[in-house]
């Protein structure tokens, strides 16, 4: 292995990168605290206003919304032959959408989870903190 | 694998711990998953080897290196196929702990960021848990193809 051929750049995604991102990826994975040890769902959701919005059926994510805790969402796309990608991660404050006309509205999202397409309970997440990153190979670098 | 949920098009198996460990081998990317008490949740994707049926990976020392150990982590793959809207999800729990680093220099660990990796972490496993949502009859028309 030369050193040249493993030149890469790690650039730091802006927040308008970060949100197209996040517009194009139908499942992200969800990372919230369960009796102090953390877990990560894969989880179908989509972005409103800034906002991730998913379905749940009763359990885990239902109960952390409920009790408002602070979780995050990650996406990801990776190229294994460059050993490059990105990652994007949006961090906020889960709340169950309780409002009759939000509700009516998330009922209309394509967030209807794959195992449990009945589910109806929405989560939203307003996003407070947003990051992302890129591994790329250096512009004009070796190939 | 046992069923767990239900219903025209597919279902939820349960997978074991052999199912587990057989998909997360095969995977070079998984997403490290932290909750330090006090701060929020994050999830940070990592390349990793199994070794051992634990965990290995590398990473930069410091302040974030320093915070890790000790704490509980989880290490999460999956894959997924838009189309038929089914995939796979296996978590891994555990702790994690400073690696040596002659108990893996002989691992393809070289990290896919720019910068110097200098410390191995190890996972413990301390659960596997893995599902699997899979169509309950193959979409393709069996009269198609070949």
């Amino acid at each position: 292995m030369s050193s040249t051929a493993h030149r890469r750049v790690l650039e730091i995604l802006d927040e308008d990168e970060c949100l197209a991102l996040l517009d194009r990826e139908p499942v992200g994975r969800l990372a919230l605290s369960a009796g102090a040890l953390p877990v990560v769902l894969p989880v179908n959701f989509t972005v409103v206003d800034q906002t991730i919005v998913f379905a749940s059926a009763p359990g885990l994510k239902l109960d952390a919304a409920q009790a408002g805790v602070v979780a995050c969402m990650e996406i990801d796309g990776f190229d294994v032959l460059s050993r490059g990608g990105w990652s994007v991660l949006a961090t906020g404050r889960l709340e169950e959408i309780t409002d009759p006309d939000r509700l009516a509205r998330a009922r209309q999202l394509p967030v209807s989870p794959w195992a449990v397409p009945d589910a109806d309970h929405y989560i939203q997440m307003p996003i407070q903190l947003l990051s992302g990153r890129r591994i790329n190979r250096l512009q004009g670098g070796a190939t | 694998m046992k069923p767990l949920e239900s219903d025209d098009r597919s279902e939820m198996n349960v997978l074991d711990v052999a199912e587990c460990l057989v998909l997360v081998r095969w995977e070079i990317i998984g997403r490290l998953g932290v909750c330090i008490p006090g701060q929020a949740p994050s999830i940070v994707p990592v390349n990793f080897v199994v070794d051992n049926d634990t965990i290995v990976f590398r990473t930069a020392g410091g302040e974030k290196y320093e915070h890790l150990l000790g704490q509980p982590v989880s290490l999460q793959v999956d894959r997924f196929d838009w189309y038929r809207r089914i995939g796979w999800s296996v978590l891994v729990q555990g702790v994690a702990e400073e690696c040596a680093e002659a108990d893996v220099a002989e691992l393809a660990l070289a990290p896919w960021a720019p910068g110097s990796k200098t410390h191995a972490v190890r996972i413990v496993p301390g659960s596997i848990t893995g599902r699997r949502l899979e169509l309950k009859t193959p979409l393709t028309d069996g009269r198609a193809y070949l």
